[in-house]
């Protein structure tokens, strides 16, 4: 049976009928005959009708109908697509996936069967290798002229491309095919990771802002000041708390903080230079976290901080 | 006995001009590109990694349109022949050499391809059909 046979007649009687048939409706018993002729891609066929006419052009044909032309391109690309599936359903057959060029052979016997070939009536006992139908190919690549197609089909450059679509993988060395240097755990139609530059300030020499502000963790390594304290204020000691010291990479209080100011009420708490009102706030209930470093040492067991009540002095503003 | 060495060689003869053939297809560049064969073979489900195999697809599907193209154009050729001849049409022929639906379904049908081209458009399907039977 000629694969070609009842496909090409289908395609191109459909094709010239198109106009007569296309108010036709499908039948409602659900056939399987599409009665409407299906386009096939622009792209692939446009590329086929100018091989088709460089091929015509070359037997001697000056001119063509432009119906012809679709019709013999239709069967070119249909004699294309039996030869590759005839090919497939060989090597299916033998448990293989990739075809080779025994299964190839086989599949120019089914297709060339109808015309016929040299040796078809002694095709079952000669080699494969030694096919006529071959042979017949091989003297027509060395007696033609080489015709290299009108227009070179452009092939997309991934390099060029943001997100470039990965083409069919024919396992060929002719396809485009971009290396994965993310790895092969991530799918290679997923954009580019962001260069490291625009979230990473690993390399970045860090700037100081208008007002001499340093981010905290970029600051300078603090050193004790007990001079600066005002009576009870103490600036808390980066490098020794709870009797521990901090180590060099750590992030580091600054030298001089600020004085920190609160609203201030009726009642003051002298205590670390922190004017809270004490019925407010965290401090509500005369329960607050007092930090005294005097008593630090103390009340500090193991790293923990203890919270203790005491009792608010109410002192004259 | 005799046969066996001679056969042997002429095996080996094959074989050497095949694996010849495959390699000279690397050089030799058929009309129809590459990465049109792969992408019709590719939808039909043939897989193989070889180039030049998908090239030995080339160069059969190019045999294939070039004898169809050659048939047809002699039937284009032989039709021509039979018109008279005159003066004034020799020169128009040769410019005439036009591809037709009717040479190519000429010469399609050799190759077991039933090409019909329609000779007219209707506006409905029952349209030139006889009463008769537009009613059954």
């Amino acid at each position: 049976m000629n694969p070609l046979q009842n496909q090409s007649t289908r395609k191109s009687t459909l094709k010239s009928n198109l106009k007569v048939k296309a108010k036709k409706k499908k039948k409602n018993r659900g056939d399987s005959d599409v009665q409407v002729a299906e386009a096939p891609s622009d792209l692939s066929f446009g590329v086929a009708r100018v091989a088709i006419s460089k091929i015509c052009q070359s037997t001697g044909f000056k001119r063509t109908q432009l119906c012809a032309l679709e019709t013999f391109t239709n069967v070119a690309v249909k004699y294309l697509e039996a030869t590759g599936k005839s090919a497939a359903s060989f090597s299916n057959a033998s448990n293989r996936t990739d075809s080779n060029l025994f299964d190839l052979i086989n599949a120019f016997h089914d297709v060339c069967s109808v015309q016929g070939f040299p040796t078809a009536s002694e095709m079952h006992k000669r080699e494969l290798l030694r096919s006529g139908a071959l042979r017949e190919i091989m003297k027509f690549a060395n007696l033609s002229k080489e015709l290299p197609c009108a227009k070179a089909i452009p092939c997309p450059s991934f390099s060029q491309c943001p997100n470039p679509v990965q083409p069919i993988n024919t396992n060929t060395s002719t396809g485009c095919h971009r290396p994965n240097p993310r790895g092969s755990h991530i799918p290679r139609w997923l954009p580019d990771f962001p260069p490291e530059s625009s979230y990473k300030d690993c390399d970045k020499v860090i700037k100081e802002r208008k007002n001499g502000e340093k981010l905290w963790e970029q600051s300078i390594p603090v050193e004790i000041c007990g001079d600066s304290i005002e009576g009870n204020r103490k600036v808390l000691q980066t490098n020794e708390v709870c009797g521990k010291k901090l180590n060099d990479g750590r992030m580091e209080l600054a030298k001089e903080r600020g004085k920190l100011k609160f609203n201030i009420g009726r009642q003051k708490e002298q205590a670390f230079g922190l004017e809270v009102n004490m019925n407010s706030g965290f401090c509500r209930g005369g329960k607050r976290v007092c930090w005294n470093h005097s008593e630090m040492n103390d009340m500090f067991e193991d790293g923990a901080m203890i919270v203790r009540e005491k009792k608010v002095v109410d002192t004259n503003i | 006995m005799n046969h066996n060495p001679q056969s042997s060689e002429g095996r080996h003869d094959d074989d050497a001009a095949l694996s010849e053939f495959l390699a000279s297809l690397m050089d030799f560049t058929p009309t129809i590109p590459d990465e049109l064969v792969e992408h019709y073979l590719a939808k039909s489900g043939f897989q193989c990694p070889d180039v030049r195999l998908t090239r030995l697809v080339a160069v059969a599907t190019q045999k294939f349109v070039a004898e169809v193209a050659n048939d047809a154009l002699q039937h284009c050729k032989a039709r021509q022949a039979t018109i008279p001849k005159d003066k004034k049409d020799k020169q128009q022929k040769d410019k005439r050499l036009t591809l037709t639906m009717e040479d190519l379904s000429k010469a399609l049908r050799e190759y077991g391809v039933n090409v019909r081209h329609q000779e007219y458009f209707a506006d409905s399907p029952s349209a030139g059909m006889d009463p008769a039977t537009r009613d059954e």
